[in-house]
Formats: C-alpha cells, sequence, structure tokens
C-alpha cells in the first residue's frame, strides 16, 4: 500500500490492537501505525488539539473501534462524517457484532467499510489495500489537509 | 314538607267540612277553593324541587363521574351522600368502583415501569454480549493463532536456514517475544472474562433481591461504612466531614453498598494537586431524604456524565474497577423509587446525590 498513508487505529482493547497490527505487518502492509485508546484521543488528534500534529503531506486511513471509553467509535464518525474538512477521509469500522441495527447506522453515517471481529484477516486486508489503493488512485488527501 | 301535606290534608278535610255544612255559601267555598288549589300546587312545585335535589343532582354528578372515570380520568371523587337510601348505596358503591380502579391502575403502572426497566437492563445486557465479553474471546482466538502461525515460522526457519546461529537468533525473538506476548494477552483475557461475569451476575443479583425496608440510621451506617475505609482514607491522606444526617427508610444491606461505592469512587478519584476532601451530608426535603456524597478530586467532564451511570462505562481509563460501582447504586436507589444525580466540574470535585422517598 502506498507509503504516504498512515494508518490510524483506534481500538481501546490492547489485544486487538495488537492483533491488528501484527497482522497488517504479516500481509505485507508496512506502512506507519497511529494508535489511539478511545474516541476522544483520536478526535482530537484529527482536529489537531493535541500536541502530536498531523502531517499534511500524508493520507490517513482509519480503523474504528464502535464500543470505545469516553466518545465511542459511532459519535467519533458522526462528527467526522458530519465535518465537511473531514469527512472524505476513509473509514472501516471493526466491532464485535453484525447487529444489522448497528451496521445501518454506521452505513447511514457514511462509514467506508464494516468489519466483524474476530476479523477474517484475508477479507480485512483486502478491503484495507482497496481503500488504499483506491485513495491513491482519487488522490483525496490534499483537500483533506486543508483547512485545518 | 311534612308540614305542608298535613296542610293539604286539612285544607280538603275543611273544604270538604265547608261543603257539608255551608251549602249556601258559594263566595266561601270558592275562596277555600282556590287557597286549596295554592297550596296544592306549592306542595308539588315543593315536592318537585326535593325530588331535583335529592335524586336529579346526585343522578346527574354520578353519569358527569361515569363518563369521565371511562374516558380515562383518575382520582375522582363524588360528593358523598350521608344517605342509607338506594341512591346512598348507589353512590357509596361507584365511589368505591373508583377507587379500586384508581388502584389497580396504579398497580399495573407500577408493573410497566418495572417491566420497561427490566427491558432496559436486557437490552444493556444484550449490548454487553455481544460487545464487552466477545472483546476477550476475541483476543483469545487471536493470540491462539499467532501461537500457531509463530510455531509453524520456527518450524519453517528451522527447515530452511542452513545457517543456524541466524536461525538461533529469530527462533529466540519468537519464543522470548511473540509466543509469551500471546499467552499473556490469552491469560489477561480470561481473567478479564471472569471480572465481566461476576461484574454481571452481581448486578443481577441486586436486580433481583427483594428490598427489606426498616429505617436506617445513617450517622451510624456511614460511621461504620468510613471505619471500613480507614486505611485507604489514611494512605491517601484524606479528610473525611460526616454532618449530622437524617435517617431514612431503606435497605441497610443496599444503602450500605450505595455509601461504599460513593467514598471508593471519592478516594479513587482524588488529584494530587491538593489535599483530598470528602464530605457527606443530607437533609429532608418534602417528601424525600436527600444525601450527598461531596468530593474536590478530579470531577467529572459533563460531556461524559451521561454515560458513566452505564454498565463497563470508565471515564478514568487508567484507574482500576470494571465499571460497575454507579451502575450499583442506580439500581438500587431505583428499587427504592428514589433518584441519583450528580454536580461535577472537572479539577474542581464531584456532587453525588442520592434522594429516597420517606414512607407515606
Amino acid at each position: 500500500m502506498n507509503e504516504d498513508i498512515i494508518v490510524i487505529v483506534a481500538e481501546d482493547d490492547d489485544g486487538h490492537a495488537t492483533l491488528i497490527q501484527k497482522n497488517l505487518k504479516r500481509a505485507g502492509i508496512m506502512n506507519d501505525m497511529l494508535r489511539f485508546r478511545n474516541g476522544e484521543e483520536v478526535l482530537d488528534f484529527l482536529y489537531d488539539r493535541k500536541e502530536e500534529k498531523r502531517n499534511p503531506e500524508l493520507y490517513y486511513l482509519l480503523l474504528l473501534d464502535i464500543r470505545m471509553p469516553r466518545v465511542d467509535g459511532i459519535e467519533v464518525l458522526r462528527q467526522l462524517k458530519g465535518d465537511e474538512r473531514l469527512k472524505s477521509l476513509p473509514v472501516i469500522m471493526l466491532t464485535t457484532t453484525d447487529d444489522p441495527v448497528e451496521i445501518n447506522k454506521c452505513h447511514q453515517l457514511g462509514c467506508n467499510s464494516y468489519v466483524v471481529k474476530p476479523l477474517n484477516y484475508e477479507s480485512f486486508i483486502e478491503v484495507i489495500n482497496r481503500l488504499g489503493l483506491f485513495m491513491k488512485i482519487v488522490k483525496i488527501p490534499n483537500q483533506l489537509n486543508e483547512g485545518f | 314538607m311534612t308540614v305542608l301535606f298535613i296542610a293539604v290534608l286539612i285544607g280538603s278535610i275543611a273544604l270538604f267540612v265547608i261543603q257539608v255544612n255551608f251549602n249556601e255559601n258559594r263566595a266561601l267555598i270558592q275562596i277555600g277553593f282556590i287557597f286549596y288549589l295554592v297550596v296544592v300546587l306549592l306542595t308539588i312545585m315543593l315536592i318537585g324541587r326535593s325530588m331535583v335535589i335529592r335524586i336529579v343532582i346526585p343522578l346527574k354528578e354520578l353519569a358527569t363521574i361515569a363518563s369521565r372515570v371511562s374516558a380515562g380520568e383518575r382520582n375522582l371523587r363524588i360528593t358523598e351522600l350521608k344517605r342509607t337510601d338506594e341512591l346512598g348505596v348507589l353512590s357509596n358503591t361507584f365511589q368505591k368502583m373508583i377507587t379500586d380502579i384508581d388502584a389497580s391502575n396504579r398497580l399495573v403502572n407500577d408493573l410497566n415501569e418495572e417491566l420497561t426497566e427490566k427491558n432496559k437492563d436486557l437490552e444493556q445486557i444484550v449490548y454487553i454480549s455481544s460487545h464487552d465479553l466477545r472483546s476477550p474471546l476475541i483476543n483469545i482466538q487471536g493470540f491462539n493463532k499467532e501461537i500457531l502461525n509463530e510455531l509453524k515460522e520456527i518450524r519453517e526457519i528451522l527447515d530452511q536456514s542452513s545457517d543456524l546461529s541466524e536461525a538461533r537468533e529469530k527462533i529466540i525473538h519468537l519464543l522470548d517475544e511473540d509466543i509469551p506476548e500471546a499467552f499473556t494477552y490469552i491469560l489477561s483475557s480470561t481473567q478479564k472474562m471472569d471480572l465481566l461475569l461476576n461484574a454481571l451476575l452481581k448486578l443481577s443479583r441486586v436486580g433481583r433481591s427483594s428490598l427489606s425496608l426498616g429505617p436506617v440510621d445513617m450517622n451510624q451506617l456511614v460511621a461504620k461504612i468510613v471505619r471500613t475505609f480507614e486505611y485507604q482514607i489514611e494512605e491517601a491522606a484524606i479528610s473525611i466531614q460526616i454532618d449530622d444526617l437524617p435517617s431514612c427508610m431503606g435497605d441497610e444491606s443496599m444503602i450500605d453498598q450505595v455509601f461504599s461505592n460513593f467514598l471508593s469512587n471519592s478516594i479513587k478519584h482524588m488529584t494530587n494537586d491538593r489535599p483530598g476532601k470528602v464530605r457527606i451530608h443530607g437533609y429532608i426535603k418534602e417528601d424525600e431524604t436527600i444525601y450527598c456524597v461531596e468530593d474536590n478530586g478530579i470531577g467529572i467532564d459533563k460531556k461524559y456524565q451521561e454515560r458513566i451511570f452505564n454498565l463497563f462505562e470508565k471515564v478514568d481509563i487508567d484507574k482500576a474497577g470494571e465499571g460497575l460501582g454507579l451502575t450499583i447504586i442506580r439500581k438500587i436507589i431505583e428499587k427504592h423509587k428514589g433518584s441519583v444525580w450528580l454536580d461535577s466540574s472537572p479539577n474542581k470535585g464531584s456532587k453525588f446525590f442520592i434522594s429516597i422517598p420517606s414512607p407515606k
């Protein structure tokens, strides 16, 4: 996948985050990863409220867990997709349930993909690669980074 | 009425006597007759009026009340008729019927409320089963696969490498780092699962147990609770102020749990910026008793305040505990038909309030 893409992992469970990172590496996705432990941290980062600033030269892809403390994934998705400047950021929802109500809610809010844990890493990596490719082809990111 | 009736009777007799004795005196007869008619008319009018007062008005009221009851109005009262006749009996029976309907309606409402609560609990359990309980299982499954992968990797390294010293380094890394890490995650996930299941059981026990209500001497109870926290209080150098507390009607062991959870939370969420203070006070307001546990700890941001009573919800992610204490408090207070709320601001502290209805 394009090396300019940073994979953001918003996941409160250390085990789940480690498994995701290990499996992405195993599949040859060597992109840098950023880990956040709850919705609030990831929003602070995306809205540049953190010391650690986003790099405007780079593209970001968000893997977003739903059940997180403080601010959950659905709320993060709602805020991102409701924000003109951030809504083109690709978001893959990660969750432990295939509850159709929840899936629908995420799709309505505009998530790009929805995957159920335990992850079938083959299809998960395919989703990531596809989104990565998509990001490269349509070159969204520079608009994404404007105006922050 | 009776007087008039007698007057009519006397009039009739008089008329008859006059007719018999003074047959020729027609003028007198005519006057007598007119007088008689007036008295009869007056009697009829008064009888009618009395019937309206005694029968029609109460019947009208009954009809109005009946239609209001059937339209769903509650807590209606009929003007009490202190009479033993049929209408009195009807009116009293009707009032009793209304009171009975009201009572059974209240019962249905209470049961409905309980059912709604239970439904909410059930929804929460489903949510938790599909998220929190599955989470450790995903780790167990995932890291088991990791271990299998890593063992396979070791086998491949051994099979393929001719240079054993290079192979050795890779294998040692897998054996010393990756595989133990995976086992550590598996172990901590089983512990987490155990913790969550225990928490769920604890909560369901609170939900199922029936209240054994009695007068609770809060001064005594709170003093006892503070003694059990003596070690932590001393350790964290917290000063505790307990005001004179009003008693309440409650389940003592449950109220004990409520205040223990509050105190434990306060102690856990102190800040290093200032010496810790906790104050417990209470007062009676109208038909309820209100208590407050106040601290000068880290406080809770407004945006989290709604979520903190949810099961397994932790705002302070780094603190110990499974996010159960406030959920149990809410459950207990709900069982007492009271309410719980908070007033908190970050870096200043929190005030947690509970209200318990006074016995009626």
